[in-house]
């Protein structure tokens, strides 16, 4: 759904961070968003380490050459425990997936994902903002403003979404149509991604999706309890992977960023069905320019150590 | 008579070995694929368990390849696995296939099944001692399939070649595959280990050690697990898995008495969360994570197919498990759409969060 970047110095602290929807176009984002951080750090600053994550990490990872290519549960959770050191529970709802991280004493100790399915996530809220014809970014204050959240079912979107229709044709009005499905899907949250999870404060929120103050509020009378949402809430994997790439790097070595050239430089991925055997993979092969520089999706490894 | 089985692990080698030797003739199901499960998906009830698509498509591919008997196995008390052969029976036929189904009864397999073998076996006119003879060789030719593939849990993490491993073990188990008698398995067994030795490793690695539990299908079979057991074991994490064809069957007709990881023993683990036994893997998955965890294993991972209502009770007892044995547990409930993705990102996010705990031990 997006591509962020952050760039840290040497003391940990964000110089700059990029938030940019990716629009379905992974590789023109990452080169979009680069050339933003390059005209937003400071002349002469050299680039001692580079960390991805997410969906996208391993292409994003060969495309600038990553020193560390890591899972976003880690990468969240990293970038968390550092702006609130004795946080103890996670909430992550980002575009596509929603999470729950435990911490106990700093260290990641439980997690969970939504599994069979992705009720409730940002392209849902997205989508409804769009129907309802507000912009994404009123949504949470439409929430906030209702006097009687209608009672809407959030285990399944196509499902919520009837509700809604039904609720707007019997006369509820928008705020309170909207409240209720900020409602819903908090209930969702907990009933599925966080359930049988010891929820204890510090509590912090995460993810594009904090940024609804309707979805937060939902939260704090749901649990009861104080929600914390960092200044950097959209770009935190971002942020963690920074982080993860500054600890390898501590260690000794030299970076592997191509430097910000990959900017101008032609990339591109396909990909096609391996028949070599009955597992049938779907390999994607990078390449820059006309040369092939990785591929990846190969169950054998013939593929990715063939270059 | 042409035979066929559902593909379960390496039971296809086992089943091979003995119908080599005394008959009748065995048809290998094609090896499960993409098809296997699109097939399984398009006649299954929708909202059955994933280990019944994969059998169904199983059996509806054998049946494309002209067997004319399915044998499958059955069980009591509350896992879904007591309905499949009615179930499968009525989907079959009505497809239009003409067959014939011997259930196995768990319960029964001294009692009942070893008799309608040897009965039919002296039909055939082979003496019971051949037929005994060729049971054995079949037996020894699995353990050392299986042996096999523990050594490949304890290599597969030094493994420098991304994939060799897996690829040496393919070449092992078609070896052990091919051969006739006693003296040319010793043979291919030492040539497997020479083989499965020659992998260049990287022996300064520390490896995780962690533990694959859950329902039993799952826990056996890669095409129905993502391969967890090999993609572990490329990060860098020594797996074991409670589900073997040879312990499974050591269990029912009780002769794992004296074994040190039996599931026997696993099930009285279990006592003390679960006093009652409620059938299916239910108390062993609980059962085997415990013992694990007092070996001092780092993690377990808990397969379960996703609506498997004992998994489902496991995984909620698995819970209190994880808190007394202090050991991280992650369950997987898997359906049949559930991307790659997904099953790596948690992997390596357990793998992560394992990896910090120890380190933040020893500070």
């Amino acid at each position: 759904m997006s591509t962020n970047l952050a760039v840290i110095n040497e003391e940990g602290n964000v110089l700059c961070h990029r938030y940019l929807l990716t629009h379905g176009q992974p590789i023109r984002a990452i080169q979009e968003g680069l050339r933003e951080i390059l005209s937003l750090i400071p002349n002469g600053m050299e680039i001692h380490g580079v960390g991805t994550t997410g969906s996208a990490r391993q292409l994003a990872g060969v495309m600038v050459g990553a020193d560390v290519v890591k899972n976003e549960i880690t990468a969240h959770a990293v970038g968390a425990i550092h702006f609130f050191p004795d946080a103890r529970t996670i909430l992550e709802i980002g575009g596509q997936d929603s999470k729950i991280i435990i911490i106990r004493d700093g260290l990641v100790v439980d997690f969970a994902m939504n599994t069979v399915c992705a009720a409730g996530t940002g392209s849902f809220l997205d989508q409804q903002a769009l129907r309802l014809n507000i912009p994404i970014d009123q949504f949470g204050q439409y929430a906030l403003r209702s006097k009687s959240p209608a009672r809407i079912a959030g285990r399944c979107t196509v499902f919520a979404e009837s509700d809604m229709v039904h609720k707007q044709q019997v006369g509820c009005n928008l705020e309170d149509i909207i409240a209720g499905l900020c409602e819903a899907l908090v209930r969702n949250y907990l009933n599925n991604v966080a359930k049988g999870k010891e929820i204890l404060e510090p509590i912090i929120f995460q993810g594009g999706v904090a940024a609804n103050e309707g979805i937060r509020s939902a939260f704090e009378r749901e649990l009861g309890k104080r929600i914390h949402i960092s200044k950097f809430f959209n770009v935190m994997g971002a942020i963690g992977a920074t982080f993860l790439a500054q600890e390898k790097m501590d260690g000794g070595g030299e970076t592997h960023f191509k430097g910000f050239e990959v900017i101008n430089l032609h990339c591109k991925t396909r990909s096609f069905e391996c028949k070599e055997c009955e597992n049938v993979c779907e390999i994607v092969a990078f390449s820059i320019g006309d040369e092939i520089t990785a591929y990846w999706g190969d169950r054998c490894g013939n593929w990715e150590n063939r270059l | 008579m042409k035979i066929t089985v559902p593909h379960c692990g390496q039971m296809d080698i086992f089943i091979n070995a003995l119908c080599r030797r005394i008959g009748p003739e065995f048809i290998i199901p094609p090896k499960t694929s993409p098809r296997t499960l699109d097939l399984g998906i398009k006649y299954s009830p929708e909202s059955t368990c994933l280990p019944f698509k994969f059998i169904l498509g199983n059996f509806i591919e054998a049946l494309e390849k002209g067997a004319d008997t399915i044998c499958m196995i059955s069980d009591h008390g509350p896992c879904r696995v007591g309905m499949y052969d009615i179930v499968m029976q009525n989907i079959l036929t009505e497809m239009g296939y003409r067959f014939n189904w011997i259930t196995m009864d768990n319960n029964q397999i001294l009692r009942s099944h070893l008799l309608i073998f040897v009965r039919e076996q002296r039909k055939r006119g082979v003496s019971p001692l051949d037929a005994l003879r060729a049971l054995l060789f079949s037996w020894k030719k699995m353990k050392v399939c299986e042996e096999m593939e523990r050594l490949t849990h304890k290599t597969r993490p030094y493994e420098v070649n991304r994939g060799e491993t897996t690829r040496v073990y393919g070449e092992c188990l078609r070896l052990i595959d091919g051969v006739a008698n006693l003296r040319e398995l010793k043979i291919a067994r030492e040539d497997a280990l020479s083989r499965l030795a020659s992998i260049e490793q990287d022996r300064t690695r520390h490896p995780l050690k962690m533990l694959i539990t859950g329902e039993g299908y799952m826990v056996i079979n890669p095409h129905a697990n993502q391969d967890i057991e090999r993609r572990l074991g490329e990060m860098g994490v020594e797996v074991t898995r409670t589900m073997w064809f040879t312990s499974q069957i050591a269990h029912a007709t009780r002769l794992d008495h004296f074994k040190k990881r039996s599931k026997s023993k696993a099930i009285r683990a279990s006592k003390r969360y679960l006093p009652h036994n409620i059938g299916g893997e239910c108390n062993a998955s609980i059962g085997y994570a415990i013992l694990y965890a007092r070996e001092g294993y780092d993690g377990v991972i808990q397969l379960l197919p996703f609506g498997c209502i004992l998994e489902s009770v496991a995984k909620n007892i698995l819970r209190t498990v994880s808190r007394d044995y202090d050991i991280p547990i992650l369950t997987f409930s898997l359906t049949e759409n559930l991307s790659e993705t997904t099953i790596t990102t948690r992997l390596s996010a357990f793998v992560d969060l394992i990896q910090r705990k120890i380190k933040g031990k020893g500070k």
